[in-house]
């Protein structure tokens, strides 16, 4: 046992945190947000510096690192800022399905454009009718001659319209539920693609997302990404992974939004006395600390375990649906500790607290990852 | 009676605030070393001391530290001053440390005080930008080098008998390792700040370029010049002529409104003619506020939106 | 060519309340994240530039312990060759002379064709080493670098002088340089740039490896108390809401003629 970080781990998490200072900018996320444009010479150059897909073998431009040193980039960008620190850590999005399940060929293709800033990726999954049950798609893939033929809507996509190519999670086999499910990576520019806005979002504006049609997509038979009905699978498995990231970013925007509520609270006077000195204000500083550690402990604990080869689907539930849970509620009190100007865009918790929210939402809901601990826990019911 | 030697570029504010703080030290005989300086200068400075010694200018003219050290280190040797005293600005940083190690001297730096206790000598310094002091002391030794900063000491009073005016020699057998090119022209930059009545510095507080605008906009409100800090130009953010400070333009404005800036001695050091000083920081131990005749504690952003507003409804 | 930087790991106090401890002579250090002294920064990429354009060898040195350690791997992973961190018990409470002692101490072998330093440090602002090292190593050295050309055997310097000016000077190397911020812009620390720094082993070299001998590392100036800046004399602070605090600031900038 040993908590401490190694050097390596150090240097990453001191650089993450020097680099989102020197780069990430308030009044720019503020204008970002406003205009919902993407965080492009951010990205880039996060990408020229390694961070995009600082877990990918180097052969594929990436440095060779695991989740763990992932999860502390991520959790230091999402610090300094929820929307930027999104936004580069969705750019590799559904990218590690290539990575775990496609030939050399495939990953030579794709990786290094991921890593190396010329693209970001997409994942669509979720559908108009099939969002936390994915175990049937409406959307299909029919095999004709050399190529697959891709029909349906895949709704919530992000990065879509933006994306250099989607990993697509659609039915070759319609009778056999998720046991007839395959994954396939499309280039974003095939035809027969459409994109259209999901409308406005409450949160991580400037990240486009998008719902994709594929009408009539056709794609070489090497397209498809490992084995054919395996897709679900393969899927639930990046999850275990993804999830820490995303449990990441949520630990990461909850430290964001406290440390603005600590400075806050240290500056601000009523009643003759720093707010900070106020009882009450300290005890419920000492709860949203304590949640904060307890939720990063376990966001490391499952990046650890992921990184020895041995991810545990329990705990990578359990570190979404914790961590998610309480970036949205130290991101909450945030607001409470600013009073007025929590609500006021200029403070950035608000932008802080909407962003935070979808870390109980998307992969998979804070239902979902109960429904998926319980069922971990109990095993099968008789 | 202690020797004390300052060295010093001429006649001005440096030597008189040298001097006034070799006095400091009680009886003392102070001798000023100085290159390639005329004899309406040393006469002027022999109005300070009991001696000046004047040695031949660097190749070039200008002053050059190789050469100082070069000049001074047996000069130092022979005479055994008690203490050795620079001021501490750009000129300090290229010699002072060379010769205490070329002389073997304890050396003190950037003193905002200098005393004497059991014959060693002691100090007070600013650590981490002025927000501490520390005070300090030379291990025994026979003799002393010290820098003092620049307005630490009032000025002494230039004494009706003068010293006497000597020459001191030219380094002997000094190859140069080092050559004057020449000096840099400074770029002429947009405005001329040293011209402007009322001045807005801002510093490092304001975080990001885009946030410029907030002080050009209160500027303009103000119908007053845009001047900086020096981590503003380091930035590309502002340019170098409009930089306040030792390494920068020297300004002696009516009105200087210092926002988001610590204060340091560097950049004070470009102030002259006692302006009226507002700062706006919001760190109550900066030591903008030392300096300031007025302050307030608070976030920029906060203030100085305002602030502009105040303004243009007082303007009408 | 051989190039040494001598880089520093400071705190970064300017946004923290600096308290004493309790031993009168040190400040309380929980608060502080620590990082190189920006001043270094600077070195070490002058340092790597000419590595890059001339092919030199640069080796980073920093005179402390195994937590300063990660400057010198910072420094290694902005292109450093190699970096030595000089510590040993002996060492503790050396004064710059001390250090610079030290430092130079490393450079025998190989001898140093540019010694490269921070002018000063953020934190002691003593302005020291550079110059020391310059004595003690016999160099020339020049003092606040704001340009750094090198060619064969000399370098031109663009250096700041007293009063505001800038000199242009060419040193023949062997030579010390001390930096001042802005000569270039220090890149980040890559990713890749940490993996490939990631397991080597900095060694470590002590007063014997170095052949010091302790008795000759005793300070020449000891810290014998810290004590916060006088309060009062200072500006009157204005007070009441932020309105009313303006409102008087307008007032009083008005009455010195600061609404032209
Ligand atoms: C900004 C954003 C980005 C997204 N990015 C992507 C992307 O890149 N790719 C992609 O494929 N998808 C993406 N999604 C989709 C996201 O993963 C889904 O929205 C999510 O999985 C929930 O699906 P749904 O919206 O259909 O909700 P539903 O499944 O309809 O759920 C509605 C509610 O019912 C609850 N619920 C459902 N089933 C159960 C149950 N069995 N027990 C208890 N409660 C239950 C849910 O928890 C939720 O509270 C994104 C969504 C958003 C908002
Ligand atoms: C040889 C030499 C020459 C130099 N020459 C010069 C020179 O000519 N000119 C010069 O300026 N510097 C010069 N310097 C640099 C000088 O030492 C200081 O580093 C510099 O002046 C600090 O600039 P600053 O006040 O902008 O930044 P900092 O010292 O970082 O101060 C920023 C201030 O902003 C405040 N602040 C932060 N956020 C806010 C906010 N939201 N609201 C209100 N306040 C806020 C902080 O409390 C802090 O006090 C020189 C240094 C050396 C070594």
């Amino acid at each position: 046992m040993d908590f401490e970080l190694t050097k390596a781990q150090k240097d990453i998490k001191k650089a993450a945190a020097r680099f989102a200072k020197g780069e990430f900018d308030k009044e720019l996320a503020m204008r970002l947000e406003r205009e919902h444009a993407y965080p492009e010479e951010i990205w880039r150059k996060a990408c020229a510096e390694g961070f995009v897909g600082l877990h990918f073998p180097e052969e594929y431009g990436g440095s060779g690192y695991g989740l763990f040193e992932n999860a502390l980039v991520v959790e230091e960008f999402c610090r300094r800022d929820s929307g930027i620190g999104a936004a580069l850590l969705t750019a590799h999005f559904a990218s590690e399905l290539i990575l775990h399940n496609g030939t050399e060929e495939q990953k030579r293709r794709y990786l290094p454009k991921v890593t190396g800033g010329e693209c970001v990726s997409a994942g669509a999954f979720t559908e108009p009718m099939h969002g936390s049950d994915i175990t049937q798609m409406a959307t299909t893939a029919v095999r004709d001659g050399d190529e697959w033929v891709i029909n349906g809507v895949k709704t919530f996509i992000t990065n879509g319209g933006h994306c250099g190519f989607y990993v697509v999670l659609a039915q070759t086999d319609p009778e056999a539920r998720h046991r007839g499910q395959s994954t396939f990576i499309v280039d974003a520019d095939t035809p027969g693609i459409e994109v259209a806005s999901v409308g406005e979002k409450m949160g991580l504006k400037m990240i486009p997302t998008g719902e994709v049609t594929f009408k009539k997509v056709r794609v070489p038979a090497d397209a498809l990404l490992g084995e054919e009905n395996k897709g679900f699978y393969q899927v639930l498995r990046f999850f275990d992974e993804s999830r820490i990231e995303v449990a990441a970013q949520a630990v990461g925007t909850a430290q964001g939004a406290f440390d603005r509520a600590i400075e806050h609270i240290k500056g601000r006077e009523q009643f003759g006395l720093k707010i900070a000195k106020f009882q009450a204000i300290q005890h419920k500083l000492a709860e949203m600390a304590t949640q904060l550690e307890l939720a990063r402990l376990i966001v490391y604990k499952a990046a650890w375990l992921a990184d020895r080869k041995k991810p545990d689907t329990k705990l990578s539930a359990m570190a979404k649906y914790y961590a998610g849970r309480v970036a949205s509620e130290v991101a909450s009190e945030s607001i409470q500790l600013f009073g007025g100007y929590g609500y006021i865009t200029e403070f950035e918790v608000e932008r802080f607290y909407r962003d935070a929210r979808i870390t109980e939402i998307y992969e998979g809901t804070r239902e979902i990852q109960k429904n998926i601990i319980a069922g971990q826990v109990l095993g099968r019911l008789r | 009676m202690r020797e004390i030697l300052i060295v010093v570029p001429g006649p001005g504010d440096e030597a008189a605030e040298l001097t006034a703080a070799a006095r400091s030290l009680g009886e003392v005989r102070v001798t000023a070393a100085v290159f390639g300086a005329d004899e309406e200068a040393a006469a002027d400075l022999a109005g300070l001391c009991e001696r000046v010694v004047v040695f031949p200018a660097a190749p070039g003219g200008v002053f050059d530290g190789e050469w100082a050290a070069a000049a001074l280190t047996p000069w130092i040797a022979a005479e055994q001053p008690f203490l050795v005293l620079l001021a501490h600005g750009n000129d300090a940083l290229d010699l002072a440390p060379l010769l205490a190690a070329r002389t073997d001297r304890p050396m003190l730096s950037d003193c905002l005080e200098i005393g004497l206790r059991d014959g060693r000598l002691v100090g007070v310094r600013p650590l981490h930008g002025g927000k501490v002091r520390a005070r300090v002391a030379a291990v025994e030794a026979a003799g002393y080098l010290a820098t003092v900063r620049p307005g630490a000491y009032p000025a002494a009073a230039a004494a009706a008998a003068a010293g006497q005016v000597v020459e001191g020699p030219a380094p002997t057998g000094f190859s140069p390792r080092r050559e004057f090119v020449g000096a840099v022209a400074a770029e002429a930059g947009e405005v001329d700040i040293t011209q402007a009545e009322v001045l807005v510095a801002v510093g490092r507080g304001i975080e990001e370029e885009e946030n410029l605008d907030l002080i050009r906009s209160l500027a303009e409100a103000l119908g007053a010049e845009v001047a900086c800090t020096r981590p503003i130009v380091d930035k590309g953010w502002l340019e170098k002529s409009r930089q306040v400070g030792t390494s920068g333009r020297t300004v002696k404005p009516k009105v200087y409104l210092a926002i988001g800036v610590s204060g340091s001695f560097q950049h004070l050091g470009g102030l002259k003619g006692s302006p009226f000083l507002a700062a706006i920081n919001q760190d109550p131990a900066a030591p903008i506020f030392a300096a300031a005749d007025v302050g307030i504690v608070g976030d920029l952003f906060d203030l100085v939106p305002l602030l502009e507003e105040k303004i243009r409804e007082r303007r009408g | 060519m051989d190039i040494y930087v001598c880089v520093r790991r400071v705190p970064d106090t300017s946004e923290v309340e600096i308290e004493i401890d309790r031993s009168g002579r040190a400040l309380e250090e929980d608060d502080f994240s620590w990082d190189i002294n920006e001043w270094d920064a600077y070195a070490v990429e002058a340092a790597v530039q000419l590595k890059e354009r001339l092919g030199a060898r640069v080796t980073a040195l920093t005179v402390g312990d195994e937590d300063d350690e990660e400057v010198l791997r910072r420094a290694l992973a902005m292109g450093c060759d190699q970096a030595r961190l000089l510590s040993d018990d002996v060492f503790a409470g050396a004064d710059s002379w001390v250090t610079a002692r030290i430092l130079a101490a490393a450079m025998a072998e190989p001898r140093p064709d540019l010694v490269l330093c921070g002018a000063v440090s953020a934190d002691q602002g003593r302005g020291q080493v550079g110059g020391f090292l310059a004595g003690l190593l016999d160099l020339p050295l020049v003092a606040l670098a704001t340009d750094l050309q090198v060619e064969e055997g000399s370098a031109r310097v663009r250096h700041e002088v007293s009063g505001g000016v800038e000199h242009l000077v060419d040193l023949r190397l062997p030579a010390v340089v001390t930096v001042q911020t802005g000569l270039n812009e220090p890149r980040y620390v890559s990713i890749r740039g940490i993996r490939k720094v990631a397991g080597v082993e900095i060694p470590v070299l002590g007063a014997a490896d170095l052949g010091l001998d302790p008795a000759e590392l005793q300070p020449r100036v000891v810290t014998e108390e810290l004590f916060p800046p006088p309060q009062g004399g200072g500006a009157e602070i204005l007070t009441g809401s932020g309105e009313e605090q303006v409102e008087r600031l307008v007032e009083l900038l008005h009455e010195h003629g600061g609404l032209v």
